[in-house]
């Protein structure tokens, strides 16, 4: 008897992990449909886009909202990402975009609809302590006069960490301009932290120490 | 605290608290949640498009509704612009009247009014609003009925002379080459506006306004009478001084019987009667002002500064203005400082000792007596006057670069006055 035939294995190709392949990979996933890339998107870059929102407007229940505004954009227009590459740079450019038209949104509506007050809501984040969220308070309330462009500079270069390049890519300027938007915020910010007790405090607080 | 504080260090630092604060990581079930709607409608593939926020939709319903409400409103109450027809003459373009050497044409306006052009006559009207319009002589004598209304606005200009009316009969004659112009007041008061003047003159029925760039006359004579009175030359022309006898009863109605139509016996008349000499400062709106300065000098110029009323001093110092008196002209008017405690006579006295010291080449006699002016009247009928004083003595004094400011602020209040043109020199030489 013909033994029976050893049903013959299938070789099974295993996928490779989404979470180890790179950007360039990843969109292409996203852009042919696998919606397990999307997720895996979300979890490398969705920390560092909360924390460009975060970092420009401040503690706000706008901030998840906008999120998901940055990554739909992104599906929407994975197939059409000419660099791939780009993704990280991609993601800070359409926060940057979105959260440009959220704070003139806000401006019209607080002109509209006469806000009776510009006070940054209460974080949902735990801070250091009541002084810091003070301190921070007093700093949102100068930027939020700012011209969005050199608010949105500051926060990308001195908040987030990017370098000039990366910031000037993301709004769209030179570098020379965008060198010239973060000295006059900073510039802004020297002036009018004055007006800001907390603020000024803290800092008072700094000098106190470098001077010890 | 030093200016550069707080340093690039302490701003690195606050900027590292906002990074604390938003690099801060949410809870794994936040991620998690964000994680599944992203991944939910990546599954659906329907990616939304981002909603109008329901405060704009709002905010923009309410600007769409009020637009809509702005625009049916004006389109149901705008008043449209009055309309008129040219009969006779030539009309090179629109607005453009030409009337032929041998015949007159006319312009009949939709509001009643009408323009008679005498043949030769080369006008212009030169826009039109809902309560009347602005026409230009070129040349030639233009016959004027206006229609008076509630709010009737019409403007004659002839040359530097500006004829404001609201509602009248009257004859306006613009020789250029000349530059005479001659104003007879069938009906009805008009304001004119002088070059030769810094006020403006009442004219009123019954009377004849006759100036010459030229000569730089201005003569004011009743209309019917049979000898006019000659004027001098005018130093400086009739001001406020003669917008005063609008207050005048027997002016506003032509009655002339207070006043010798004979300007001959004027002064004796004065000095006849001296219930009589409050009629000076009909005479000054007549141009007789050498009779005014002969009463004064009958009475005794001292009594009448101190005993004469306001008024009479006012126009006593006009008068002699007028007749290059300027001694008598100061002393008057320096009176009405000294006795009216306030009120715009003694202001107006104040601008008129500037513009007197002006003429006399005392610029900061000139200067002090024009912020005077503008200290105690900021918006007196002289303000512009003054602010242009002061523009034109800085200038003078301590060139266009100090005057700078002046110029501005005179622009800025008078984007449109008199002196606009020498302002905005005098701002575009800097």
């Amino acid at each position: 008897m013909c033994p029976s035939p050893v049903p013959q294995k299938r070789a099974s190709v295993s996928r490779f992990p989404n979470e180890r392949l790179g950007d360039a990979e990843l969109v292409q996933a996203v852009a042919h449909g696998d919606v397990s890339a999307v997720g895996v998107v979300w979890d490398r870059y969705s920390s560092l886009v909360r924390s460009e929102l975060h970092g420009t407007l401040g503690p706000d229940s706008a901030v998840e909202d906008l999120l998901q505004e940055v990554f739909i954009v992104f599906l929407r227009c994975a197939r059409d990402l000419r660099d791939a590459n780009a993704l990280r740079a991609f993601l800070i450019a359409v926060a940057v975009r979105l959260v440009t038209v959220e704070l003139r949104r806000r401006r019209v509506r607080r002109w509209v609809i006469l806000s009776p007050t510009d006070e940054m809501p209460d974080s949902s984040v735990s801070p250091r302590d009541f002084a810091g969220i003070e301190t921070l308070r007093g700093l949102y309330r100068i930027l939020e006069k700012m011209p969005h462009r050199r608010r949105l500079a500051f926060v990308l270069r001195n908040v987030q960490g990017l370098e000039v390049a990366d910031v000037a890519q993301a709004l769209d300027i030179s570098e020379s301009t965008a060198k010239r938007e973060i000295s006059r915020a900073k510039e802004v910010i020297r002036v009018r932290s004055r007006g800001e007790p907390a603020l000024w405090q803290y800092l008072q607080s700094l000098e106190g120490g470098s001077h010890a | 605290m030093p200016e550069s504080f707080p340093d690039n260090a302490a701003l690195t630092k606050l900027a590292e608290l906002a990074r604390e604060l938003s690099t801060a990581p949410v809870s794994a079930e936040m991620h998690e949640e964000g994680r599944n709607r992203i991944m939910a409608l990546a599954i659906s593939r329907q990616f939304p498009r981002k909603t109008m926020p329901t405060a704009t939709k709002v905010a923009l319903s309410v600007f769409a509704a009020a637009a809509a409400f702005a625009v049916v409103f004006w389109s149901t109450t705008r008043v449209r612009p009055i309309t008129y027809e040219i009969a006779g003459g030539s009309r090179f373009e629109s607005g453009y009247l030409s009337a032929s050497p041998d015949r007159a044409a006319v312009i009949r306006f939709s509001d009643g009014s009408a323009i008679d052009a005498a043949p030769g006559t080369r006008l212009r009207v030169d826009s039109t609003q809902n309560d009347g319009a602005r026409v230009l002589l070129e040349r030639g004598s233009a016959n004027a009925r206006i229609h008076h209304g509630k709010t009737s606005s019409w403007l004659f200009v002839a040359g530097p002379f500006e004829v404001h009316v609201v509602g009248t009969h009257f004859n306006l004659t613009w020789d250029p080459s000349k530059e005479e112009v001659d104003l007879t007041l069938d009906e009805g008061t008009v304001e004119l506006k002088s070059p030769l003047g810094q006020g403006p003159f009442v004219v009123r029925k019954g009377q004849k306004f006759r100036a010459s760039l030229l000569t730089r006359s201005v003569r004011m004579d009743d209309a019917n009478a049979i000898a006019a009175s000659s004027v001098e030359p005018v130093q400086e022309p009739p001001a406020a001084l003669a917008q005063e006898s609008a207050s005048d009863p027997r002016v506003a109605t032509g009655d002339e019987s207070a006043v010798s139509s004979n300007p001959n016996s004027t002064g004796n008349a004065l000095k006849a009667s001296g219930a009589r000499h409050d009629s000076w400062q009909s005479l000054v709106s007549q141009g007789r002002f050498k009779s005014v300065v002969e009463a004064a000098e009958s009475r005794g110029v001292d009594g009448c500064l101190s005993s004469c009323s306001l008024g009479d001093v006012r126009a006593l110092a006009d008068a002699a203005r007028y007749t290059g008196r300027s001694d008598l002209a100061e002393r008057s008017l320096l009176a009405i400082r000294q006795r009216a405690a306030a009120g715009s006579q003694r202001s107006a006295a104040a601008f008129l000792l500037g513009r007197s010291s002006e003429s006399r080449g005392q610029v900061s006699s000139a200067s002090s007596w024009y912020d005077t002016y503008l200290s105690e009247s900021p918006n007196g009928e002289f303000a512009a006057d003054a602010l242009a004083g002061k523009m034109r003595i800085t200038v003078r004094t301590q060139g266009t670069a100090a005057a700078r400011p002046l110029a501005m602020q005179y622009l800025q209040r008078y984007p449109n006055g008199a002196h606009a043109d020498s302002a905005r020199k005098t701002v575009e030489s800097n």
